[in-house]
């Protein structure tokens, strides 16, 4: 239903958005990942009004966006530090968008109350903002933006400012809400477990670039490069050279060249550290650094005869030393090559 | 999002709203200072106004004696002001400091009310206390310390008292500003280390209440050059200081350029003062 | 904290005395019933009676009043559109130095310089020239109250408000006024006590025909000590006590918000 089509934005001599695609399907949860800087909040924001594209279209539902004016688009946004309107309470914020329209007094009032209830907070309806705890400003911040009944909402870093217990519930609500109202959701986070956790689908930006569009469990499987595959879950990046009897790693020997890379390129290599197994070998390659007991499994960093750090998850019944020496197993479909 | 300058839409926006505001400013009050000032290099009109030619005249005529000691005695009454309000201001402001919140504000606001008075009443009531039949050459007759009043009005102690009595809230509410703001872990460190409270006083809640110090010097001296009231009301014009050379100029005699030239000297110490309490609250700022 | 008696103490209590001593004299005076204020004759609120049939001071008072009352608005609305602009452009030091020079530079120099600039373009002096001049003085001391907050205001609030359909307009005087509410508030006060007490700025500006009440006050203490001014003087402290009370009160109020 939203279709991004070759947006650039330039902030002076900083590109922060370059030419950037993306296209979005109805009732989506599509999240924006990336770390701080790279382009997805002024993408978020161009879409919302805020900023102008140097150039490119954005399109919903086919007509242009773009020359719709901020207040008049069929497009809402939750901030992230909520901006609810400090001197007036709980029920004018939400109705707040509704006097902006054509709506009577009543059927306002009838509107507002049927959102306040949704989200449980009839019992706070005279409160100011400052008055309620920030699981509760957030539920009235989403309430309120959801209260023009958008086509698209756009959330921006929704989740940061919880505590983690609530975080996990405000997960559950979203994704509730979502379905009771058919909005498409656009979230945009710099925290890829919370964007897993969300979102169908996940655009990875990095640098004004989108690294790649996929599900979350694309993303986690079969990163397309190292941005992404450092960037989602936890990863090994080893380098490795190709050579012609294949892809070599000092410590590691023999990878598979899935990607059929040429000889004499350096190559990236993924691996998980749930995919690795040790085994004890005074011969092994990879010496044991630390151990650290994770509850239900042992976080295991692993120094390898190349010098590099390698982080695995072993099972908590293993006895590892620090100082022994390990081998270091795993299956050769478990490794990706960038 | 942090951008220097804001995005280019409010930007406009931002003159837009301004603008109007910005040009009453320019027009009623930067360029009536500046236009004014520029006409100490004019020469009088002859009937009141300013003409061509251009010259240095002015600056020349006021470096002659009668002049020059009408400067200096402002400097040196302004001057005795500033350190009086010093004086009294500085324990009075750390005194403050040092009493609870609600005991803070209390004080402030009975530092702060005489000061929301009327500037001529509050200068007329030392006509009052200083008068020969005055409440306080009655009260020294009465115990028998002095048989005949002694002439404190129509002097330059006079002004000075005047003018302290009016400025001292600005020496203190700045001064206090200050002190609040020096980290009290700073304080605490340097009794830890040793240093006994007069110590700690002079090395570290001093220099670092500094910018404090000297703003309310300037806000002390810089209106005691330019009042011309008390040195008339109670000083009875014997002791003429640049506020009422420039209003003599500029009413009386109507020689604009030549009230200019003190306007303009006034100008400049004030100038001079301000960058003079700029740097000094830089360093301090960047240090603490 | 221990309150010890230390020399700070002792000057603290001096000053206090010092700033109190000259009022309460003035105070005291006032109900002397002798037309020679310097000596007591009895107890009586004779002199405020009498002072209300002094035609010049009532109609000091109403001009000086009305001057207060439009400078007031005006600057409000001036240096408000000014700081909500320079916010907007999130300003540099230049402009917000230019603004608020005018509460900085000496008054004379200020009075002087519109004294010059009002006779060269032959603009007759008057109350609407003190007007004039007190707005130019008084709105830079809105600007400098009204900048300090209005930086403080989070930028998301406008734009959830236009977010969420209100036109310009709307979201000035529903979002942006409220949440200045206290700033407001502390510059009309400021404005209108600058300026129903100023007098260098109108004394150069003013008309000769319509003096202000200072300016009034000022011809009457050239006289010396005289029993309307003890009665004048103590009605004006009565007023800036009031008035520093009551916005006092305002300012908790709107913290509380």
């Amino acid at each position: 239903m939203l279709s991004v089509k070759n947006l650039t934005k330039k902030f002076g001599s900083v590109t922060a958005l370059n030419n950037i695609s993306l296209e979005i399907k109805n009732n989506e949860m599509f999240a924006l990942l990336g770390p701080s800087g790279c382009g997805k909040t002024t993408l978020l924001r161009i879409i919302a009004g805020f900023e102008s594209p140097d150039s490119g279209e954005v399109l919903i539902n086919d007509s242009d966006l773009l020359s719709i004016p901020t207040r008049i688009r069929p497009v809402n946004l939750m901030f992230q530090s909520y901006a609810l309107f400090p001197h007036m309470d709980v029920y004018s914020n939400i109705a707040y968008g509704l006097t902006n329209t054509d709506l009577s007094k009543s059927e306002i009032e009838k509107q507002t109350y049927e959102i306040i209830e949704k989200i449980g907070l009839i019992e706070h309806v005279k409160k100011k903002p400052n008055q309620l705890s920030g699981g509760q400003q957030q539920r009235v911040a989403l309430a309120r933006a959801i209260a023009r009944k958008p086509k698209l909402l756009l959330l921006d870093e929704p989740l940061s400012a919880l505590d983690k217990k609530i975080r996990q519930e405000m997960q559950t609500e979203l994704k509730r809400i979502q379905h009771e109202v058919g909005i498409t959701f656009i979230i945009v986070t710099h925290d890829q477990e919370e964007a897993i956790s969300l979102a169908n689908t996940i655009a990875v930006f990095n640098k004004g670039e989108i690294k790649q569009i996929s599900t979350p469990q694309e993303l986690y499987e079969n990163p397309q490069n190292e941005f992404v595959a450092d960037f989602i879950g936890e990863g090994n990046i080893l380098s490795a050279e190709v050579t012609s009897s294949g892809v070599i790693h000092p410590s590691l020997g023999s990878i598979k060249n899935s990607e059929n890379k040429m000889a004499g390129n350096k190559v990236k290599l993924l691996i998980r550290p749930e995919n690795i197994t040790l085994e004890k070998n005074s011969n092994g390659s990879g010496i044991i650094q630390d151990v650290v007991f994770a509850g239900s499994k042992k976080n295991v960093t692993v120094q390898l005869s190349s010098n590099e750090i390698i982080r695995v998850y072993a099972d908590k019944a293993l006895d590892l030393e620090v100082g022994s020496k390990v081998n270091i197993l795993f299956k050769p479909e478990d490794v990706r090559l960038f | 999002m942090n951008k220097s300058g804001g995005s280019k839409s409010s930007r406009q926006l931002g003159w837009f709203w301004s603008l109007p505001g910005l040009i009453f400013l320019g027009v009623f009050a930067a360029f009536p200072v500046i236009s004014m000032l520029l006409m100490s290099v004019l020469t009088a009109g002859r009937f009141g106004g300013v003409t061509t030619p251009f010259t240095l005249d002015n600056f020349v005529r006021a470096t002659d004696q009668t002049f020059l000691k009408v400067i200096l005695t402002s400097i040196l009454i302004a001057a005795a002001t500033a350190i009086l309000s010093l004086l009294i201001g500085f324990p009075t402001a750390l005194f403050i400091s040092r009493l609870t919140r609600k005991w803070q504000i209390i004080l402030i606001i009975a530092i702060i009310l005489p000061y929301w008075t009327n500037f001529l009443v509050r200068t007329y009531a030392w006509l009052v206390l200083l008068n020969n039949e005055g409440i306080i050459n009655k009260f020294l007759r009465n115990i028998g310390l002095i048989s005949q009043p002694i002439e404190m009005l129509y002097t330059p102690f006079a002004v000075i008292i005047g003018m302290t009595y009016l400025y001292l809230p600005l020496m203190i509410l700045p001064i206090y500003a200050a002190l609040e703001k020096v980290d009290k872990n700073l304080v605490e460190a340097s009794l830890d280390l040793g240093s006994s409270a007069w110590k700690s006083l002079r090395t570290v809640s001093i220099p670092l209440a500094m910018p404090g110090i000297l703003i309310g010097l300037i806000f002390v001296f810089v209106p005691s050059m330019g009042n011309f009231v008390v040195p008339e009301l109670l000083g009875g014009g014997k002791t003429v200081m640049i506020g009422n050379l420039v209003r003599d100029q500029f009413l009386k005699a109507r020689d604009w350029p030549f009230g200019a030239t003190f306007a303009l000297v006034l100008t400049i110490i004030l100038i001079i003062l301000i960058s003079i309490q700029s740097r000094v609250s830089r360093k301090v700022n960047i240090n603490a | 904290m221990p309150k010890k008696i230390n020399l700070s103490t002792i000057v603290a209590i001096f000053a206090l005395i010092f700033l109190y001593l000259p009022i309460t004299a003035v105070v005291g005076l006032s109900f002397n019933t002798s037309s020679n204020s310097l000596i007591w004759k009895g107890f009586g609120f004779d002199w405020y009676k009498n002072i209300w049939s002094n035609e010049a001071i009532v109609q000091g008072f109403q001009r000086t009043l009305f001057v207060a009352i439009v400078t007031t608005i005006l600057s409000l609305v001036i240096g408000t559109t000014i700081s909500i602009g320079l916010n907007k452009m999130k300003a540099g030091g230049f402009l917000r130095t230019f603004s608020t020079a005018p509460a900085i530079v000496p008054d004379l120099v200020l009075a002087i310089g519109l004294l010059t600039t009002f006779s060269m373009f032959s603009f007759n002096l008057s109350l609407l020239t003190v007007i004039i001049a007190h707005t130019a003085f008084c709105t830079a001391f809105v600007v400098a109250v009204v900048l300090a907050r209005i930086g403080l205001i989070d930028p998301s609030i406008e734009e959830a408000s236009t977010d969420l359909g209100a036109s310009a307009t709307k979201t000035l005087f529903k979002i942006t006024i409220p949440q200045l509410m206290p700033s407001l508030t502390a510059g009309a006060v400021l404005s209108f006590t600058l300026s129903m007490d100023e007098f260098v700025i109108a004394f150069f500006t003013n008309g000769p025909e319509t003096p202000t009440l200072p300016m009034v006050i000022y011809s009457m203490i050239r006289f010396g000590v005289t029993p309307e001014i003890n009665v004048l003087g103590t009605l004006l402290l009565l007023v800036s006590f009031v008035g520093v009370i009551f916005a006092q009160r305002i300012g908790k109020v709107a913290d509380s918000i």
